[in-house]
């Protein structure tokens, strides 16, 4: 360790007589690095806008549960796979539903959610526009916002109106049978911008009553209890056999695009860096030739070839490590210039298409950002020292020494 | 009385046709004050590196400090060097960027002493060369006489039992070799460290315990 820490402050004399090399070497990565910072930034703010906006739109904590095909056999989500679901943990709450369809005598198209009522509250925490949720077992209905709407203009159908809804089955040959059944709206959701707005809603056990024989569940709807734990949750769900889908699908999706948009960035930004590197090459091979006296010298003082070569990339190490917090400097100007420059020309160019823009940094820095870039700009220097330090660790002491 | 250096039909042949090194044979005790004159190009700074195990010779064994040299192991080459031998150059060979002292201290940053030994060892040869008061001062900043007193103290500073020098007074005035060659002997003598010096001066013999000619690549006692 002394050995070390001596090699430290002797490669840090010899960087101290040549500043100005030092810099400008130092420099070279830096503006790689500063420009890999930047793009790496703009494409995680693009990233963080995208999910932001998909966290605002979204209930991310919702996850629906389907089943599954798995070497051509259907899984079918049956009581004991729902209880199952129910016990995994992080699950605050879950409830298997029904998806049929009716249709009015009118012909007007309802989708219907069957579900408990105890399941619909803790799952969609649903807010009444008017009337009451469903007992249980029975005809009455709820009505999402806009299908009541649509009811009322079409139909003639308010609340508290029994009305006809018309099922069709299929027997074994395709030819279809009509049922009928009495339902009677006893409450309307308020307005939600979600798939319950255009559902009839209405007890499971009725909805199963509706068959003959017994049938698995549609799905079962899963209320996480944080949206950190929705990915856990969900690999659990998978581990069933089953389907997990969800708004944080939709993340998923966009953190693979992002991460491929960004690789792209980032290897554009780092041809910069080959050529800040090709620059830590050239100054080296030339300090080296400088210094090759001194290296000579050194050998037949006792330096061994490996003393050579760690006195050589320590050297190297102090370039990365300058231009490394120099790039990381720039790379945060780079990105500021980004955030107030760039983004008022994007929104000025696109007006409201881009409005969403405003809200937030359009090149997003984070710590890791900077410490990766800081190492990326050490090991690259490092990694461009290894040929100028093995070209000084083998040069002939004899030749060396009288080398002028 | 000890035997430091034993070289037994040393030769070298540069490029496998060119001779610079005959079969050179002689042997120096612990303490002896040597001198090697030859002319350009007689082969003695070849003669010197294989001595001082930069070079490796063609032919022939050599045999340092009771130690038999195997020129094919680098790092024990490395490690002789470090613990048997000080060097002296005609040029003295000074890092430009490092003071007297850290000069000095220099050789032992590779034997991996403590701050405090390396300043203390370094501290005591500079006051024994007559260099305390120029400690902090750089190569730059000291006379050529100086410069070479800083070299002497820096090859001593490992307290090898060999010193080589390569015309070490090759770049002084006729008074400050003298002083250089007077320095060398008493040093020598004090710390019972064998010095074998490489000079084309042959009055510098007279400081010698024996003197050495190199001539055609043969060694013989004057």
């Amino acid at each position: 360790m002394t050995k070390l820490l001596d090699f430290a402050r002797l490669s840090a004399r010899q960087l101290m007589k040549k500043r100005m090399r030092v810099l400008l070497t130092a420099f070279g990565i830096a503006i790689g690095i500063a420009a890999v910072v930047a793009m790496v930034s703009f494409g995680e703010g693009i990233r963080y806008q995208a999910i932001e906006t998909i966290r605002q739109q979204s209930d991310l904590t919702l996850i629906e549960v389907t089943g599954s095909i798995k070497d051509g056999t259907v899984i079918p989500i049956t009581a004991s796979k729902a209880d199952l679901v129910r016990k995994i943990p992080h699950v605050e709450a879950a409830g298997p539903v029904y998806r049929v369809s009716f249709s009015t005598l009118r012909q007007t198209y309802i989708d219907v959610l069957g579900i408990r009522a105890g399941d619909l509250k803790a799952l969609f925490r649903p807010v009444l526009a008017s009337g009451e949720l469903f007992p249980a077992s029975s005809n009455q209905v709820l009505l999402g916002h806009e299908l009541a709407g649509k009811l009322k203009k079409y139909e003639g159908i308010r609340e508290g109106d029994l009305f006809t809804v018309v099922i069709r089955d299929y027997n074994e040959y395709g030819a279809p049978s009509d049922r009928k059944l009495a339902v009677k709206p006893g409450g309307t959701l308020r307005a939600r911008e979600d798939a319950l707005d255009n559902l009839l809603i209405m007890d499971l056990d009725s909805v199963s009553a509706l068959s003959n024989e017994s049938m698995p569940y549609n799905a079962v709807y899963v209320r996480v209890d944080d949206p950190e734990n929705v990915m856990a949750v969900a690999r659990d769900v998978q581990s069933l056999g089953l389907t997990a889908n969800g708004a944080f699908r939709q993340i998923e999706s966009v953190n693979r695009f992002m991460d491929l948009v960004i690789l792209f960035l980032s290897i554009f930004a780092a041809i910069s860096l080959v050529v800040g590197a090709l620059m830590i090459v050239n100054t080296m091979v030339m300090s080296v030739y400088e210094r090759t006296r001194e290296i000579g010298v050194s050998m037949a003082l006792g330096a061994s070839q490996g003393d050579v070569v760690t006195l050589i990339l320590a050297e190297c190490l102090y370039i990365g490590m300058i231009g490394g917090i120099l790039g990381d400097l720039l790379g945060i100007f780079f990105s500021w210039v980004i955030n107030t420059a760039g983004k008022a020309y994007l929104l000025s160019q696109t007006g409201n298409l881009f409005s969403a823009f405003a809200r937030y940094d359009l090149a997003l820095v984070t710590p890791g950002i900077l410490v990766a870039a800081f190492l990326v700009a050490v090991v690259l220097s490092l990694v461009s020292g290894i040929y100028p330090a093995f070209q000084a660790a083998r040069l002939n002491p004899v030749e060396a020494i009288r080398h002028t | 009385m000890c035997t430091t250096i034993e070289a037994d039909h040393l030769g070298k042949v540069y490029r496998g046709s060119i001779p610079a090194l005959g079969e050179a044979s002689f042997t120096i005790g612990k303490g002896e004050f040597v001198t090697l004159i030859g002319r350009s190009g007689s082969g003695k700074s070849t003669l010197l590196n294989i001595l001082g195990c930069l070079d490796s010779p063609s032919s022939g064994s050599l045999t340092l400090d009771g130690e038999p040299v195997d020129f094919r192991d680098p790092a024990r080459l490395v490690s002789i060097r470090r613990q048997k031998i000080g060097f002296i150059f005609q040029q003295f060979n000074l890092l430009p960027h490092l003071t007297a002292q850290e000069n000095v201290e220099y050789p032992m940053l590779f034997n991996y002493r403590e701050p405090e030994v390396r300043a203390r060892t370094a501290g005591g040869l500079l006051e024994r060369v007559g260099l305390d008061g120029r400690r902090d001062h750089y190569p730059a900043e000291l006379s050529g006489g100086e410069q070479q007193r800083v070299a002497i103290a820096r090859a001593l500073v490992s307290n090898p039992p060999i010193i080589l020098a390569d015309e070490p007074t090759g770049n002084l005035d006729q008074k400050t070799s003298g002083e250089i060659f007077s320095l060398m002997q008493e040093i020598g003598r004090e710390r019972k460290a064998t010095f074998f010096i490489v000079t084309h001066e042959r009055e510098f013999g007279e400081y010698a315990d024996r003197s050495f000619r190199l001539v055609d690549g043969k060694v013989t006692a004057i």
